[in-house]
């Protein structure tokens, strides 16, 4: 087992909501995160899915002190980084790093991809002269750009492009660990499999630590070593992907799983969706008890009373929620029309792909 | 009688929409021909820039003119061709006969006006209901796509919806007048996933209920394997390949929805297997290519391929491929299920320039 790089406790991020215009004062708060614990491993990737507005931007954000959190510890590699000044954490920057979802509102458009990739070397004193320019080339050829370009501006890139530079500023430093908040949505499909292969190969050749950010699951699933889902501010659930996606205990990431299409047609037939009524609470106004338990198919009393603490269940699986204490509730409830995937075996032809797709429904 | 049921719904042929900028020429759409069926759902698969929204404002006569130009072509609506029709005549079919619902709900709505106001507009103008009957008519219809206590939620504003709940309105919108065709652009696209199924499954549902004719256009092969009878795959202003759903995904017979497949991650799939990209990035609208747009990213290419457009190739069901290889790709079984194997062991054959008859066992 790896040694563990990164370690999140209690992390609370509440932004404070003000009201009137003399008098100013706290009128409420936005607890975009609400007491969040997990650890990620050296060199492994953790996938964070949720849908907007559960926190996990924030949460990402919060992580490499780009948020200041509200409370809570941010251990990386044995030190606090939230007790730190920011005169303390300017050193430590360079192993924090961070990808953005937009490629084309994340890159100055004044400034030559040459210096925006080369920013971070200058700021942590790390390059300058030649020795700078020949860093930012040998980045640009890592990522796949070509370096002749390093004068042009991100209006010449396309989007693709354009991420791949957010990429080489991002790894510039030779940092341990960066967040890359979805750093492929904004992206063509054609596209988004160049950029993921790309950061599966820069963690291979680097050493690198993600976390991955994303609403898709299936490109979450597709590079995390483990994923953790998030909703409104709270971890429901956290476990290795494979297991989040066969075997999901928690009615949340149960609900999210069915709701991803897949592209393909025979398996979209015979696929039942549990789907999940209303929206996602306010956070300025979150549910009592379980956060979840307004959308839940299976919710009773307890649930709206008491907050599930999030509990071993397995090997390395946690879970938040009341069910894994009763059980058999699960039974008494068809979750909206039916659960899991319901393909007819029978009508499956046998191939590789299929002996997987018939897991499914174990 | 038989005539209007074997004609089909919506027929486009030859279609080209350009646009002239400073650049010059943007061939959006540059030449497609398709159908819509009556009752089916039609999905319209395609990259940013691939020309699939601009060949549906086309239909509603929709696109602005200058820059915009539809240059050739006709729009067989029932029959009849859209493009020949005055301005009044359209005004008259839109949101009547073919509706629109737009990717973005949080634009497409008028923020001054109340919910109210907005969906007895469409009424007012297309039906002779009096004010009550288009009132009731509207509280009918979003209690139809699922709004909660629509009566007095139809006095609000759009603020005061959700995403979810406002591409609901929008649907409720573009059903007021029961259209014949109805045209849902990235409907789902702005979403979260967990509305995002809501969402389909209510076109689903109200597509067997009113026996609409639906085009969905997406970026997302997901979206269409659920809900489309037909899909047709667009690159580049020109349509690549169309064939029912099943058959798209399972025996491609062009390399472009081959990439498409290949490169996406999936959810039932683990982490070992590798995506296969599509290399390169998307054509210049502005080239005056007279080949394939996709020939430069294709590793099928052959010369006659930056040459030449091809004619289109028929298969069974009527699956039709523009591609001068189609026949070699369609024999070498490269669908959602092939092994990597089997993949691999298909570009090394066509890398080394051989031709693929039938796929190696």
């Amino acid at each position: 087992m790896a040694d563990e790089l990164l370690r999140v406790e209690n992390l609370k991020k509440h932004f404070p909501v003000y009201e009137g215009a003399i008098f100013r004062k706290e009128v409420d708060r936005v607890k975009a995160v609400d007491g969040v614990s997990f650890e990620i491993e050296e060199e492994e990737t953790l996938g964070l899915v949720g849908e907007s507005g559960c926190g996990k931007s924030t949460l990402g954000r919060s992580i490499i002190q780009l948020h200041r959190p509200t409370s809570g510890r941010v251990n990386f590699d044995g030190v606090d980084l939230a007790a730190l000044d920011d005169d303390d954490l300017h050193p430590l920057r360079r192993d924090l790093q961070m990808i953005f979802q937009d490629p084309f509102a994340s890159l100055n458009p004044r400034m030559t991809v040459g210096s925006i990739i080369g920013e971070p070397l200058k700021v942590h004193d790390m390059a300058s002269g030649d020795g700078l320019q020949r860093r930012v080339q040998e980045l640009m050829d890592i990522v796949g750009l070509d370096p002749r370009y390093i004068r042009r501006y991100p209006h010449e890139f396309s989007g693709g492009q354009r991420q791949r530079i957010g990429i080489a500023r991002a790894i510039a430093c030779n940092p341990r660990f960066i967040v890359c908040d979805e750093p492929v949505s904004a992206l063509d499909v054609s596209i988004q499999a160049q950029i993921l292969n790309l950061l599966d190969d820069l963690q291979d050749e680097f050493g690198l630590t993600y976390l991955f950010i994303a609403h898709d699951l299936a490109a979450v699933r597709h590079i995390s070593d483990r994923v953790a889902v998030m909703y409104l501010g709270h971890l429901a659930e956290i476990a290795d992907s494979e297991t989040l996606y066969r075997n999901p205990l928690h009615p949340y990431t149960e609900a999210l799983n069915s709701a991803v299409p897949i592209p393909d047609p025979e398996i979209e037939s015979g696929r039942e969706r549990i789907v999940l009524e209303g929206n996602v609470p306010s956070p300025m106004d979150p549910p009592s008890g379980c956060v979840f338990h307004t959308r839940c198919p299976y919710a009773w009393d307890k649930c709206a009373k008491e907050t599930p603490e999030l509990q071993e269940v397995g090997d390395d699986h946690k879970v938040a929620c009341h069910l894994i204490d009763e059980p058999e509730r699960r039974e008494e409830v068809d979750p909206a029309k039916s659960t899991g995937f319901g393909n007819e075996p029978g009508e499956v032809e046998a191939s590789d792909d299929d002996a997987e797709d018939v897991e499914l429904e174990a | 009688m038989t005539d209007e049921q074997t004609q089909p719904l919506l027929e486009v042929r030859n279609l080209k929409t350009h646009f002239e900028t400073d650049e010059g020429t943007v061939r959006a759409v540059d030449g497609i021909d398709y159908e819509v069926r009556r009752g089916e759902v039609l999905g319209i698969v395609g990259e940013s820039g691939s020309g699939k929204s601009v060949s549906q404002i086309s239909v509603l006569r929709l696109i602005p003119t200058p820059p915009g130009k539809i240059v050739d072509g006709e729009i067989l609506f029932n029959g009849e061709d859209l493009l020949e029709k005055s301005d009044e005549e359209i005004r008259q079919m839109r949101g009547n006969q073919i509706s629109m619902i737009w990717q973005d709900p949080m634009s497409s709505l008028n923020p001054f006006l109340r919910i109210s106001r907005q969906l007895t507009e469409t009424l007012e103008v297309h039906t002779d209901l009096d004010s009550d009957e288009t009132r009731e008519r509207a509280i009918e219809m979003l209690e139809m796509v699922g709004i909660p206590a629509a009566r007095e939620r139809i006095d609000q504003y759009p603020h005061q919806f959700s995403g979810g709940m406002r591409q609901r309105v929008m649907i409720a919108m573009a059903l007021l007048c029961r259209p014949e065709l109805l045209i849902a652009d990235e409907p789902t696209t702005a979403l979260d996933v967990t509305i995002q199924a809501q969402i389909l499954e209510l076109i689903k549902d109200l597509r067997d209920d009113f026996d609409t004719s639906v085009v969905i256009i997406t970026h997302d092969l997901g979206v269409v394997a659920g809900m489309a009878d037909r899909i047709v795959v667009m690159y580049g202003g020109r349509v690549m390949e169309e064939a029912p759903a099943k058959r798209l995904f399972h025996q491609p017979a062009h390399p472009y929805t081959v990439g498409l497949l290949k490169s996406v991650p999936r959810i039932d799939r683990g982490r070992e297997k590798r995506l296969v990209p599509i290399e390169g990035s998307p054509p210049d609208p502005t080239d005056d290519n007279p080949g394939c747009p996709f020939a430069e990213r294709c590793r099928w290419a052959v010369d006659k391929c930056h040459e030449e457009f091809p004619e289109p190739v028929e298969f069974e069901d009527g699956q039709r491929s523009y591609c001068w290889r189609a026949e070699e790709v369609y024999a070498s079984e490269l669908g959602a299920k092939a092994s990597p194997e089997h993949q691999a062991d298909i570009e090394e054959r066509v890398e080394s320039g051989e031709r693929i008859d039938t796929p190696r066992t």
